[in-house]
């Protein structure tokens, strides 16, 4: 049997925010996301860790879009789910509804 | 319209420190944003953080099985050497035989060996080889070698009842 590895916090903000805009997906754009959807700021930097392990995963893909004045010569990367990557979002999508459903202390449904 | 340049040495830090997976892809974000109107500061601690980020994961990741392998092996290696050095620099101040097995020297040299052989014997463990090499063979057994024939003629030299080869040498024995 496969060994399950489970996504952290982080690992999982970055996976969704990835999954959330079309096919544009790049640095800039994932810390935005996470930044206005959870109202916490993550380092670029960090941002780029996350999708190093998710990429080592299997569960995004990357590809080197074309150099940009704008960005001093350099090219951004852009990002995209892979199935894997959209299953294990769903998974843990699931799993959370599951675990807070009936807690009434944190606003989920009664059982 | 002034375009806004990040500092060139908090460019330079990461590309220099920070981890190699795209990079410049990340530095081109930095400078995006800074064009965006982000302060130097925010710039710094982007940096400050990729390149801590980085370090500890290359430290994380150090392979320590290695490391410790290579370190015995360093320790097998100078210990074997001193151990020549010694049978060399004795050789050359001793006349005979009697007068070139004192007890320090053996001491000494059967201490270089123990430790020129504890360290293969670790390096060969820490680094999961499953075959020692030949040349690292050879040279353990005539080590072996030398050791086993110190120790059998220390012991034969004790059950004469020998006095101190080198008192026998001096006193004109």
């Amino acid at each position: 049997m496969r060994k399950r590895e489970y996504l952290g916090q982080l690992e999982l903000m970055v996976l969704l925010a990835v999954i959330r805009p079309a096919d544009d997906a790049y640095g800039v754009l994932i810390s935005r996301e996470i930044a206005q959807k959870s109202g916490r700021e993550v380092a670029l930097a960090s941002v780029y860790a996350a999708l190093e392990r998710l990429e080592k995963k299997k569960l995004v893909i990357s590809s080197l879009g074309e150099p940009t004045a704008a960005r001093g010569g350099r090219a951004r990367t852009y990002f995209k789910p892979t199935a894997a990557g959209l299953l294990e979002a769903r998974d843990a999508h699931e799993t959370l509804l599951r675990l807070s459903s009936g807690l009434s202390s944190l606003g989920g449904e009664t059982a | 319209m002034i375009e806004r340049v990040p500092p060139r040495l908090a460019l330079w830090l990461l590309k220099s420190w920070g981890s190699p997976y795209h990079r410049e892809s990340l530095a081109g974000d930095l400078i995006e944003q800074y064009q965006e109107g982000r302060s130097r500061t925010w710039c710094w601690r982007q940096v400050a953080v990729a390149i801590l980020a980085a370090r500890a994961r290359s430290v994380r990741a150090m392979p320590w099985a290695a490391t410790c392998a290579m370190l015995s092996r360093l320790f097998a290696e100078v210990a074997a050497v001193l151990a020549l050095t010694v049978i060399v620099d004795q050789a050359r101040r001793a006349h005979s035989l009697g007068q070139m097995l004192t007890e320090s020297f053996i001491g000494t040299l059967a201490a270089l060996i123990t430790m020129a052989m504890v360290g293969f014997l670790v390096s060969t463990r820490a680094g999961k080889r499953k075959r020692t090499p030949a040349a690292i063979s050879a040279l353990m057994l005539v080590f072996g070698v030398i050791a086993l024939g110190l120790g059998t003629i220390t012991w034969a030299d004790t059950l004469r009842g020998g006095a101190d080869p080198v008192s026998i040498c001096s006193s004109g024995y």
